[in-house]
């Protein structure tokens, strides 16, 4: 058993071991670069190189991948690579993976496979795209309020390739036609924005020439060091949103004073930034935009059909050097990211999405809480991110805490805002947890309010206040049962006047009966109570009998309606008699009804 | 009461009226805390949850230094983000219950799992102690006079502006809470009054300690219980409950309040606490010469009473003397003294003199702050002293004396506002069930048989109850107006944030202050030193993070003078102060722009004032920065040391090329409604590094002393 | 990789986010209601006339009304819990 477990552990070692280290390629010497056309954009604050490149297989025997190089001194800064084979519908992205060549250091090379292995004498299109981060370096390093931005781009004027390369052109666009120098490589030549430099044949594998441009790019060089994106998930519909962001500026750094009235005049400050704009997702609300010391009242927002635009102005504006710190935050239905089947969910949502166009993001920290209760988790996301440990998160309503999931990656650009999923399962039922234990806190709070009346911490018993309340008890019990009497007393009404409308004697006399029979126990009830009230109070008790023999004189008062309702009837009364008679005893009845409540209600 | 148990519900039937009266009690209560709570609101929800003005942000920053480190660390703190290079002990020198409120109420929270940060416990603290203020009101009228006047009072107190301008949401200060531990201490001092007991005077002694904890104000109360007690003696009121509870009160309170860091030995040092001694002491003579003249004879009496009020009455005289020339007993402090004569501040103490809040009350703002209570005061009072209790004679005293007080110093409405909403709501349940009894509310059918018999005291009763019970609920609607609009308009703005109307009827808002402090916070070394006028001083350490020179804590007035200076002085001489307190940035205030008047120009005589009032500012005199016709004019006519100094400079530097009003020449300042008479000038020694969106705030940068050989 | 995507349904809370300010004001003033029922009894029965089973009903139902209506409440003004 022991053994059986080693021996799986040094398995795992081993895996692990191959795992991390890149497999070996050799460079295929029959593939050459047919045609190479490089366009590197460098007009904002990003180098975008994205090369056209017809592969060529001039061997025999068909070859699978082919290897792509970097530079080594780029590589640091390398913030996306991909490459693609086709164009419009039929565009796949191609899988690529970091591999070793000889002689070349460590990290700069990557196999890319082919869909389809390249046959001896066939070639194919494809086109590889990088992103470079923080590799314009502004220059002047310092410039004032007023000055203009130059910058500097050094790269390779060939394509870096293991291949020879038989024709190859490079377009560098920058941003303005203000250009203080570039390299000359000859052919070079420069048109308004763009210097194309090429075309250049037959060129050895991995040569390499430097290409130097320095020109002015008042773009703005924004760069968020760090952001924290934290999605919770509530399935009672919602998902929160809250982004923490750190902008800095980093261009060219402000030498000397900020001048408000030559920025406010003259609108100098080319470089600096002022605003930008943040899409957010269609069905973001409550949108929120803040930082330590409040509410940045500076955005705005416009509402696009597909999308929410909403335009950041910091409470400064940013110049070279400066930076801020905010959070933003809105709320989204859950429908839109949220899938369900059965106790199983999946959360799809942008590993980070867009801050400003042409963003540099230098870190991005993704925290996920999910519902209390959710188990099985697991992250799934487009590119390698490095996880760490779960977590606890306390907030309102938690018992046992939310689970968080923490995911970090560096360097990240727009190429990077593309879904991942979050795969987890959570009981239906445990979504009642919450409202029970509210009303689980409100019943413990009603019940020590219950046990709290009852204590009694007074030494000695104050009897006369004792007996006291127990009269008023007593006496309110009376108040109930005279209350039972008096609804009883309209059902003696109802009953008579239903008796002279249908003239069924049989019913009559059954209802009275059981109406007798209520009012009876009333009355011996009330009369056990005087009883014991008697034995408290004689005043009190004095004052029940006297309602006792009020209700005893109404009840006879009821008695007679009874007879003369049934002498009517059977004819002994006329009309006119009969309503005299009920008339003058109703008046006795309601008189004596005012008497019983006036004393009650005096007690 | 069988309140016709045909149309109400059956339960609402069998309702006794104790049962009623307990409902109804109860929600009109309810109602009270929830108006008092809510008519606090509107700065949150017209602007954001913010804390306001100036001292909240130091109780802010302070609180947030409790949440996070621990009580322990709290009371060692030494600030070094204040008063630089000399920086400020924290525990020592505040008043620490409103921060421990607050803090115990965050960790509580946060236990239960109720994630709410540290500021919106501050933000929404002063509300919720004001609803607990109607509570206690109502305990303390009702142990005055009865539930009614108890619950009008309580309601009169939910929305009071005189109180409410020191506890809106955001307005979080000392004076908050202390309101609500003082009216407690009251209610409880009342009771343990009434009562005799011990068990109350040790909870008012406590409810004393909670209020010393938390406002300089209590020395008010240890002021005005020893007064009532004396006017009880003097009445020949004093009876064995009134010794008990005094001196069970004054010893435990005394004792727990030295606890208390900051008020230390205080108690039986300073002269503001004498009174409760010395009264403490008579308690002990009056009832050991009852006791004598119980026993002895009243010859014998007479001459022992003259031979010891003789012998005693040297003793005393000499201690007092010795003692206060040795200085054990410490002198009348200047806040003191301005309570009992309203022009010693101005005459000595400019920087009292310069706080506007400590400025004489305006006949106007009284009946701003307290509408109806003006007239309905004298009224509570009348039906206070025609039935004279114990407990009627300290509502008399204390709403005598906080009258006189609150018309010295426009701070103290605070402590009148609730005794004035006392005595009226006793005032008002007096008349209102007066004439209430008086009405005639039968049908009109039955009115001209019942006519004779309900106007035999004097004619037309039933009209002139009418007349004044409407003229009643007149007052009363119209004092809840009054109270609503005051608090929308005059006391709901954060100043913080200013808001402005603009031409098409919609709001401007001016951030500007939290854009300067961000700019600081962000974008300067961590250590940085700023210089600015004290007013800003706890804004910027709490809302910028950096250290300042001198704050609202105004207790070393060399330091300010110096920085008054700095501010007075012309540009060379002002350099050598500013490198001598180590300033990296200058910053100031300036609303010519906008014209927001309460800035630094218009501060700025204080400076020269404050600045010259020590040793090594005597050059600078407040007659220099006048024009020979002693006008304060920055205008081409104002004096030259005026438009060469610092401040001016720094305000005004590149303004003269602004148009700010149309058909007006550059360089037109909107508050002084002036052209500025020094436009073109470059700073030598400062640079500008930050000037807001509106200039409202314009933060300079000291430069470096030049490389020699230059 | 338990499941895919494809064969999953779009979750949508058990309750319609939209009548969380009805159901809030609904079992609030029911819960109110009973509390103050509650309450109002708790002051002025006596121990002669206390009735346990009564109290412990009336509180169950106040406890009820009041803790769905504080729960709504929470999700009504934005604190999904």
């Amino acid at each position: 058993m022991k053994w059986a477990f080693l021996f799986a552990a040094a398995l795992c070692l081993l895996v692990a071991v191959t795992a991390a280290k890149p497999s070996k390629s050799s460079i295929n010497p029959d593939l050459i670069n047919a045609k190479v056309e490089r366009t590197v954009d460098v007009a904002s604050q990003l180098v975008k190189i994205s090369t056209l490149v017809t592969l060529e297989n001039g061997g025999k025997s068909s070859a699978g991948s082919f290897v792509v190089a970097l530079d080594s001194s780029l590589i640091d800064n390398l913030a996306f690579l991909g490459a693609t084979t086709g164009s419009g519908d039929e565009q796949s992205t191609l899988s690529m993976a970091e591999t070793a060549v000889e002689g070349r250091p460590e990290g700069t090379c990557y196999s890319v496979t082919l869909d389809s292995a390249l046959a001896g004498g066939a070639s194919v299109d494809v086109s590889i795209e990088t992103v470079f981060t923080h590799i314009l370096r502004p220059y002047p390093a310092k410039i004032t309020q007023s000055e203009k931005q130059f910058v500097e781009f050094t790269g390779n004027a060939y394509f870096l390739s293991p291949y020879t390369t038989k024709t190859q052109t490079t377009k560098v666009v920058i941003s303005s036609s203000n250009v203080e120098s570039y390299s000359k490589v000859n052919p070079v030549s420069q048109n308004e924005d763009i210097i194309t430099y090429g075309p250049y044949e037959d060129t050895a594998p991995m040569s390499e020439a430097e290409l130097k441009v320095h020109y002015e790019n008042n773009s703005p060089f924004l760069t968020v060091t760090t952001m924290t994106r934290v999605i919770e998930v509530s399935h009672w519909g919602n998902i929160a949103v809250e982004e923490t962001v750190d902008v800095s500026h980093t261009g060219a750094v402000l030498k000397g004073p900020f001048s408000r009235y030559d920025y406010q005049r003259t609108q100098d400050g080319f470089s600096s930034v002022k605003s930008y704009k943040t899409i957010l997702p269609a069905a973001a609300r409550d949108i929120y935009y803040r930082d330590e010391i409040g509410n940045i009242s500076t955005s705005n927002m416009v509402e696009h059909d597909d999308y929410v635009e909403l335009e950041l102005r910091p409470r400064f504006p940013l110049f070279g050097g400066w930076k801020t710190h905010y959070y933003i935050g809105y709320n989204l239905p859950s429908y839109e990211y949220l899938y369900t089947s059965g106790d199983n969910y999946i959360l799809k949502m942008r590993f980070l999405d867009h801050i400003y166009d042409n963003m540099n993001v230098d870190e991005v920290v993704l925290k996920i809480i999910l519902p209390e209760g959710s188990k099985n988790i697991d992250l799934v996301t487009p590119y390698p991110v490095k996880r760490s440990a779960d977590e606890k998160h306390f907030t309102y309503l938690d018992t046992i805490g939310r689970p968080v999931v923490t995911a970090s990656k560096n360097k990240l650009v727009e190429q990077h805002i593309i879904d991942f999923e979050l795969h987890y399962s959570f009981q239906k039922l445990l979504l009642l947890q919450e409202p029970l234990l509210v009303v689980g806190t409100f019943y413990l709070l009603f019940v020590t309010i219950i046990v709290l009346v009852r204590l009694d911490f007074s030494i000695s018993k104050d009897e006369v206040s004792e007996s006291r309340m127990k009269v008023a008890g007593l006496v309110e019990e009376v108040a109930s049962q005279q209350a039972k009497r008096a609804r009883l007393t309209k059902r003696y009404e109802e009953a008579i006047f239903k008796y002279k409308s249908n003239k069924d004697a049989n019913a009559f006399r059954a209802t009275l009966k059981k109406i007798e029979g209520e009012h009876r126990s009333a009355t011996d009830a009330i009369k056990d109570l005087i009883a014991t009230i008697s034995k408290e109070n004689a005043d009190v008790a004095d004052k029940m009998n006297e309602v006792q023999k009020l209700s005893r004189q109404h009840k006879e008062l009821i008695q007679a309606a009874i007879t003369n309702a049934e002498k009517v009837m059977s004819g002994k009364f006329s009309k006119n008699q009969y309503v005299d008679i009920d008339k003058a005893t109703t008046a006795k009845r309601s008189e004596l009804e005012t008497k019983i409540e006036s004393l009650l209600g005096n007690l | 009461m069988k309140t016709g148990s045909s149309y109400m519900p059956q339960f609402l039937g069998r309702m006794s009226f104790e049962k009623q009266e307990t409902l109804l009690k109860l929600s009109i209560l309810v109602f009270c805390m929830i108006l008092s709570f809510s008519t606090r609101l509107f700065s949150v929800l017209r602007f954001e949850s913010v804390i306001h003005e100036f001292d909240p942000y130091f109780n802010y920053r302070t609180t947030l230094y409790l949440a996070e480190k621990g009580f322990y660390q709290f009371h060692n703190w030494f600030d070094d983000r204040a008063w630089y290079p000399l920086g400020r002990i924290i525990g020592g020198t505040i008043y620490p219950g409103l921060m421990l409120t607050s803090a115990v109420i965050y960790h509580a929270l946060n236990f239960l799992h109720i994630s709410i940060d540290v500021r919106n416990v501050c933000v929404f603290l002063a509300p919720l102690f004001s609803s607990l203020t109607t509570l206690a009101t109502y305990h303390l009228t009702k142990e005055l006079k009865d539930t009614g006047a108890g619950l009008v009072a309580a309601a009169m107190i939910s929305i009071v502006p005189g109180y409410i301008s020191r506890s809106v949401a955001g307005s979080y200060d000392n004076e908050g809470i202390a309101i609500f531990c003082m009216l407690l201490t009251y209610a409880l001092w009342i009771k343990s009054v009434k009562t005799g007991s011990v068990f109350w005077a040790a909870l008012c002694s406590l409810a004393y300690f909670y209020m010393v904890s938390s406002w300089g104000g209590y020395v008010f109360l240890i002021n005005l219980i020893p007064m009532h007690t004396l006017a009880l003696m003097a009445t020949g009121r004093f009876t064995h409950r009134i010794y008990v509870v005094y001196c069970t009160v004054y010893c435990l309170g005394t004792i727990l309040s030295m606890q208390i860091p900051f008020v230390g030995f205080q108690p039986v040092q300073s002269s503001e606490h004498m009174a409760a001694l010395g009264v403490f002491g008579l308690c002990q003579i009056y009832c050991f010469v009852e006791y004598l003249r119980s026993r002895l004879s009243t010859q014998y009496f007479n001459i022992l009473i003259r031979s010891a009020v003789l012998v005693f009455g040297a003793a005393l005289a000499g201690v007092t003397a010795y003692l206060s020339a040795t200085g054990k007993v410490s002198p009348w402090t200047g806040r003191f003294y301005s309570l009992l004569d309203p022009s010693y501040a101005k005459n000595n103490i400019p920087i009292i003199a310069s706080v506007s809040e400590h400025q004489p009350t305006t006949w106007s703002s009284f009946y701003f702050d307290l509408q109806m209570h003006v007239f309905m005061f004298p009224v509570g009072m009348y039906y206070c002293f025609t039935k004279l209790t114990d407990a009627n004679i300290f509502i008399i005293l204390y709403g005598v004396t906080s009258l006189y007080f609150s018309g010295v110093m426009v701070r103290l409405m605070l402590v009148l506002a609730p005794v004035m909403c006392i005595l009226s709501g006793i005032g008002i349940s007096s008349v209102l069930s007066i004439y209430m009894k008086n009405l005639d509310i039968t049908k009109p059918e039955k009115k001209s048989s019942k006519k004779e018999y309900s106007d035999n005291t004097y004619p037309i009763k039933n009209e002139v109850a009418s007349a004044v019970i409407l003229l009643m609920t007149f007052f009363l609607i119209t004092y809840t107006f009054h109270c609503t609009w005051v608090t929308s308009e005059a006391y709901s703005s954060p100043s913080i944030v200013l808001s402005a109307r603009a031409g098409d009827g919609g709001r401007i808002i001016f951030d500007d202050f939290r854009e300067a402090y961000y700019w600081l916070r962000q974008n300067t070394k961590e250590d940085a030193k700023v210089m600015s006028w004290w007013d800003y001083g706890y804004q910027i350490t709490a809302m910028a993070n950096r250290t300042i020179l001198v704050d609202n804590n105004t207790w070393n007035n060399t330091h300010i003078s110096r920085v008054g200076q700095a501010m007075a002085s012309p540009e060379d001489h002002a350099y050598e102060i500013m490198r001598e307190l180590d300033v990296d940035y200058v910053l100031v205030i300036f609303g010519g722009l906008i014209g927001y008047s309460s800035d630094d120009i218009n501060k700025f005589l204080w400076m020269v004032r404050i600045g010259g009032s020590t040793e090594e500012g005597k050059h600078i005199k407040e007659s220099d920065y006048y024009t020979p016709h002693g006008e304060f004019r920055i205008d081409r006519d104002g004096s030259p040391t005026l438009l060469n100094c610092l401040m001016y400079k720094m305000c005004y530097y590149r303004f003269g090329r602004v148009y700010t009003e149309a058909g007006k020449p550059t360089g037109y300042d909107r508050v002084r409604n002036t052209e500025i008479g020094n436009k073109d000038f470059e700073l030598d020694v400062l640079e500008e590094a930050y000037t807001t969106e509106h200039w409202l705030v314009r933060i300079y940068k000291v430069k470096d002393l030049e490389n020699r050989g230059m | 990789m338990s499941a895919a995507i494809e064969s999953m349904t779009r979750y949508v809370s058990p309750v319609n986010p939209a009548v969380y300010p009805h159901l809030t004001l609904i079992l609030l003033t029911i819960g109110i209601f009973f509390m103050a029922w509650f309450l109002v009894y708790e002051v002025t029965a006596t121990k002669y006339t206390r009735d346990l089973y009564k109290e412990l009903l009336v509180a169950l139902v106040a406890s009820l009304f009041m803790g769905f209506g504080v729960l709504f409440l929470l999700l009504w003004v934005g604190i999904y819990v």
